[in-house]
């Protein structure tokens, strides 16, 4: 505060303030520290725990040179740390030094604690649950910087430089790598079971392919059969996912029918059981498709009950009508499926979604956005101020549907998903467009594989060919190639869309979704130049195709730690079956809901205060009109048998004062002020 | 000025309604027509839900014969989608000179088609050669946003405009339209009421659909703030569905869209009911007959709204008030044009002239008029019908049962060249490939010949709960050759099977 009083006093020419002194100024004026137009607020970093000078972006990574008051401070904090740590001062060598390379290729090392330290150990089984990265570059959703991480016991416990961690803890030097939240997969249909068969990736080996893949969490759909319990059928998935699951997971529930009972289950599963979403059909007719009422009603409980409805977005009606013209017309191939699944009638589903919940003011979420006019749709209505979300899988944003029309059957069937591929090859482009820009907002991967010989069930008829295509492995890489690295999104929109976004919507955040203090410790260092080609020769799914068989592409996970252990290293995949925990996912998120409920405020509707209405009232009964005006007869009395039209279903009753009158809802607010009578001549 | 007489597309003159009639009959609104510059309406015939459409039409065209005063023809509602059907419209197309069927997608439990009969009708009309109408409104969410607004104790009119809010229209011309153009079929989207319906019709003739949108003159001229009019008897007039939109610039919106072609014809849906009818709903908005007049001011009002606001021109004005309307549905040139050879339904138009509708001073037998005090510029001077003068100097000339029945032929051709060209594109081609010669999982074993529920086929070591996912609700065959394989196609197929195209699921190309 005094500097900044002399600043203003100091000036002495017309009593201007320093900033607005004319530049031919020979006085020395001194630079304002506070208080000046281009200074910070006076106060505004006190008691604040970042280090910006630390924060700030490229010093290390970029080697410029730094700030002499910073590199003094770090010299003589060096000293400390080097007692330690002996090999710290090493790895910072090596980072400065733009000759030696590196040992790994990778340019990541991941060193154990040796000798001395050892003895410092409290004890082996703690060793494995420390682990240090250091200079690595810390990439959130809004920002990156340099700084080393600790975690212990899974935990995010320290984030900044020269940090004071205690002896023999595993250190990776990250030189520089991005350090990014470990991914979130939000769509995973894992150990499906479909027509008595399951898909060949079961939770352990899906998990496995997530975490090759730099992905750390995944969301897995719960598909209850129709007709049974949502409950039964959650704690079958929470027993099959505990045994097998090497990573952390949540669920979401579809519900594949709708009455009171399940209604009364969705209750108990928001409150007692961790889920947030719930899925509804719009297609699949006669087996999970729920008619536009149903949807109304579902999206009306599910807001109030605080959660996320999420709609697989298709018109079965036409679906079902178009399949069986393509059968008719002898088209049985993996074509077919396309043929009869057009871009409109997704589209078309997209918008009637967002027209209910909009009425209801439910939150809605569209799985697996496949065509350009979907993702239009939801970002117009966006536009619009919908709250709306959109979440396009790895096939939409990696490939195009051309394949359909492959010669080779299996090849063809690998691709049959639902909604389809676009046929369309400028889609995916698009879609990470909109990815980009936000007007979708996460990224899943609708995992869901089945072998060739399971496929194969509809090899004479494409409606029978069980749907679903891997991606779980692929979605970090293909959105870091096909947006990142073509420039439309930067890296923090990537930690975004691959994990923060998805963390915030289902309430995950900042426990996930983040590399923070007091986050899980789900990190992924990540590779921008690494290039790999995909094939299903070495992907980790127990698929024989891999849909983006041959492609290139480059970001690769180097590294990938789970609850702080190292699960992937050197290509090398350390996982374990069942360490994966249930993350409960609670309702009412932030993200979410602030939005909702202001509007729910809003939302208050007012009747007209109206006098009761005096004039004549049409008799609607045929027989004698007692005192029913003139004008009603006309029309043709002679008429014989009029058609009667039961505009409304509903019993009424027929003129003077309603039954119920007096017993309507409590909410009630017509009243009827005296001498308010209207008049029916009147004409304002 | 001398224009071709007006065509209104749309009235309903005899819709029954809890077994009421409208104050209209087809005398008193085919007067009003005439007095308004109009020479011809197109009536719905509303079939009862039990009943026959063949018998309510000839049920309509014995009371039109009788009463109406200028030409007419009708529209045929579909109430209800059976078996039948096929048949039935096909009699009315062939013999009875109707060619435009309209579908519901509100109203439900009573006349609401799912989008699975939507399909089939629009494929049969398709065949014929009709056009399909849709009353495009979402009734699964209007039902329930009746139900809801009838709890909170909104009773009143209002509550009619708030259980119908415009997005569930536009939802409903998105869907029509969507399945339109699955179906090849053209659609007209009647009423058209909101902004964001027009839009979405706009959009789709973007995209290329083939779809026609009717504003009506209460959407072009009345303003939807009434609901809200403390004067129940006034609130009620103005019911009508889809609603009057609140927005005060919606109207304006709609007359930029016809102006622009967006839209292209107007209709009224004149549906009048006395107050003493409407007050059935007194107590309940749901109750309340739906309907507005219109066919008296429809012409004024869109001189007013278009050509005196300098929106379109007066060749447009024909276009939108008679010719499009005529080509359409397939009276042109015989109606909607002024050459040799038309019938001679004149107006004679005096753009100068201006009036304000009033209740007191119009043709019809409502007490209230939704567009009361509105002043219009532009008013016929000079009609004639049937070569007949029938209002002069304000006086009106009229003989009931004057009026002929116009018969229309089948694919018009303004719609249907361009659905003819797609339905030849619309060629679709299997892939010709090999027997799939792999494995197949043992799922196939158990063959359902019933087509019943799959069989549990437990994979090994896999946990078998057989999840019964029928995903298509129709039987298939589960291999080889089709059953109707030698049945001969339709011509556009094309599929081949060219002997040694085995394909081999190891290779990966």
């Amino acid at each position: 505060m005094a500097s900044g009083r002399r600043g203003w006093d100091s000036s002495h020419e017309d009593d201007l303030p320093v900033y607005l002194a004319r530049p031919g100024t020979t006085d020395q004026v001194p630079r304002q520290k506070y208080g000046g137009m281009f200074c910070n607020v006076e106060g505004a970093f006190e008691s604040k725990t970042l280090d910006f000078d630390a924060l700030s972006v490229g010093q290390r990574g970029a080697k410029t040179p730094r700030s002499s008051q910073g590199s003094g401070r770090s010299a003589g904090s060096r000293p400390g740390v080097e007692g330690d740590t002996p090999r710290r001062g090493q790895g910072r060598e090596e980072s400065r030094e733009p000759a030696p390379a590196p040992p790994a290729p990778a340019g990541v090392e991941i060193r154990s604690a040796t000798g001395k330290e050892v003895l410092q150990n409290l004890g082996p089984k703690d060793k494995s649950d420390r682990l240090l990265i250091k200079g690595g570059r810390i990439v959130n959703d809004d920002q990156s910087f340099y700084a080393d991480i600790y975690m212990e016991d899974g935990l995010i416990k320290q984030i900044g430089d020269n940090l004071i961690v205690p002896g023999g803890v595993k250190t990776i030097e990250a030189n520089g790598k991005m350090v990014i939240p470990g991914g979130i997969d939000v769509h995973t249909h894992f150990q499906m079971p479909y027509k008595g068969m399951t898909t060949v990736d079961d939770f352990f080996q899906g998990t496995k392919a997530a975490l090759a893949g730099g992905t750390t969490m995944i969301i897995d759909h719960v598909v209850p059969e129709p007709e049974s319990s949502l409950t039964e059928a959650y704690e079958k998935w929470r027993e099959w996912a505990d045994g097998k699951s090497c990573c952390d997971y949540a669920l979401h529930v579809d519900v594949t029918h709708w009455n009171d009972s399940i209604k009364q289950e969705v209750q108990n599963l928001i409150k007692d059981k961790g889920v947030n979403s719930f899925m509804v059909y719009m297609a699949y007719k006669d087996l999970y498709q729920v008619s536009n009422t149903e949807l109304y009603e579902i999206f009306t409980c599910l807001g109030e009950l605080g959660a996320i409805a999420q709609v697989h977005a298709e018109n079965g009606d036409i679906i079902a009508q178009e399949q069986s013209r393509m059968l008719e017309m002898g088209i049985t191939g993996p074509e077919g499926h396309v043929l009869s699944r057009p871009e409109e009638l997704e589209a078309e589903a997209v918008f009637r979604a967002i027209t209910i919940a909009s009425q209801t003011n439910c939150p809605l979420y569209i799985t697996k956005v496949m065509s350009k006019s979907a993702a239009d749709l939801i970002s117009q209505a966006r536009k619009k101020g919908n709250v709306v979300f959109g979440e396009p899988i790895t096939a939409s944003l990696g490939i195009d549907g051309t394949h359909y029309w492959s010669k080779n059957w299996a090849k063809a069937a690998a691709f049959v998903t639902s909604p389809p591929l676009s046929p369309d090859p400028t889609t995916p482009d698009y879609i990470n467009s909109l990815l980009a820009s936000g007007d979708l907002q996460l990224s899943g991967s609708a995992h869901c594989t089945f072998s060739t010989a399971q496929k194969a069930i509809g090899k004479d008829n494409f409606t029978a060919i069980p749907e679903g295509t891997n991606g779980v492995e692929e979605r970090m890489s293909v959105i870091w190639d096909k947006a990142v690295a073509t420039g439309k999104m930067d890296e923090n929109q990537f930690v975004a869309v691959t994990s923060t976004n998805a963390a915030k919507i289902f309430n995950l955040y900042p426990r996930k979704g983040r590399i923070s203090v007091g986050s899980d410790s789900d990190l992924v260092i990540w590779d921008p130049d690494a290039v790999k080609i995909v094939s299903a020769k070495n992907h980790q799914s127990a698929a024989e195709y891999n849909i983006f068989e041959g492609m290139e592409l480059r970001g690769a996970p180097l590294v990938v730690i789970c609850q702080g252990k190292i699960m992937l290293e050197d290509g090398n995949l350390h996982v374990t079956q069942g360490a994966g925990r249930f993350i409960p996912c609670s309702p009412f998120s932030d993200y979410v809901y602030k939005r909702i409920k202001a509007r729910r405020k809003m939302a208050d509707l007012h009747a007209v205060p109206r006098g009761m209405y005096d004039g004549p009232v049409f008799d609607l009964t045929t027989t004698p009109k007692g005192g029913t005006p003139a004008g009603s007869t006309r029309g043709s009395p002679t008429r014989p048998n009029p058609p009667v039209r039961n505009l409304h279903q509903s019993g009424f009753s027929l003129s003077g004062t309603q039954v119920d009158e007096g017993v309507r809802s409590a909410s009630k607010r017509i009243v009827a002020p005296p001498g308010g009578r209207s008049n029916i001549t009147s004409l304002s | 000025m001398v224009l071709p007489g007006g065509v209104d597309v749309h009235t309903r003159l005899q819709m029954p309604v809890l077994g009421m009639t409208p104050a209209d009959d087809f005398c008193q609104g085919t007067k009003a027509a005439l007095a308004g510059g109009t020479t011809m309406i197109l009536d719905h015939v509303f079939p009862d839900a039990g009943g026959s459409l063949l018998a309510a039409y000839e049920q309509w065209r014995e009371r039109a014969d009788g009463a109406a005063c200028c030409d007419y023809s009708l529209h045929v509602d579909v109430p209800r989608w059976h078996e039948s059907i096929k048949e039935e419209l096909e009699a009315l197309v062939r013999d009875k000179g109707v060619n435009s069927f309209l579908v519901f997608m509100a109203y439900k439990d009573r006349c609401q088609c799912t989008d699975g009969q939507m399909y089939e009708i629009f494929s049969i009309i398709r065949d014929l050669g009709a056009v399909a109408q849709v009353h495009a409104e979402n009734g699964d969410i209007v039902e329930e946003e009746q139900k809801r607004l009838l709890e909170l104790g909104i009773t009143g009119p209002e509550g009619h405009v708030l259980s119908h809010p415009e997005e569930v229209e536009a939802e409903a011309v998105y869907r029509a339209i969507t399945i339109a153009k699955q179906a090849n079929c053209p659609l007209y989207v009647t009423k058209v009421m909101g902004r964001g319906a027009a839009d979405t019709i706009a959009q789709a003739k973007r995209r290329g659909a083939v779809v026609f949108g009717e504003p009506i003159t209460a959407s072009l001229g009345a303003d939807g703030s009434h609901y809200w009019s403390k004067n129940w008897a006034k609130a009620a007039a103005f019911v009508t569905s889809p609603p009057i939109s609140p927005d005060p610039g919606t109207a304006d919106h709609l007359a930029c869209l016809l102006s622009s072609g967006d839209l292209q014809v107007t209709g009224s849906a004149h549906c009048t009911f006395t107050t003493a009818q409407k007050a059935v709903g007194k107590d309940n908005f749901t109750l309340i007959p739906e309907g507005t007049n219109g066919v008296e001011e429809r012409m004024s009002v869109v001189w007013e709204k278009c050509v005196a606001s300098g929106k379109m021109d007066e060749n447009e004005f024909v276009a939108v008030t008679s010719t499009n309307a005529a080509k359409i549905f397939n009276i042109y040139p015989r109606k909607g044009r002024v050459a040799v050879g038309s019938d001679a339904d004149l107006v004679i138009w005096n753009p100068k002239a201006t009036k304000i509708i009033s209740a007191k001073s119009h043709n019809v037998n409502v007490e209230y008029n939704i567009f009361e005090g509105v002043e219009c510029r532009g008013a016929p001077v000079l009609v004639v019908s049937q070569g007949r003068v029938v209002l002069e100097d304000g006086a009106l000339f009229v003989t009931p049962g004057a009026g002929r029945f116009v018969p229309r032929k089948t694919f018009p051709d303004f719609v249907y060249k361009r659905i003819k060209a797609r339905n030849r594109l619309a060629e679709i081609h299997g892939v010709p490939r090999g027997l799939y010669d792999g494995p197949v999982h043992e799922v196939m074993v158990p063959a359902k010949p019933g087509g019943g529920t799959p069989a549990r086929a437990s994979c090994t070591g896999k946990i078998a709960i057989p999840a019964v996912r029928n995903l298509h609700q129709s039987g298939f065959s589960l291999s080889g050759s089709q059953a109707d394989d030698h049945i001969a196609r339709r011509t556009a197929q094309k599929i081949m099977a060219p002997p040694g195209g085995h394909s081999n699921i190891t290779s990966l190309s």
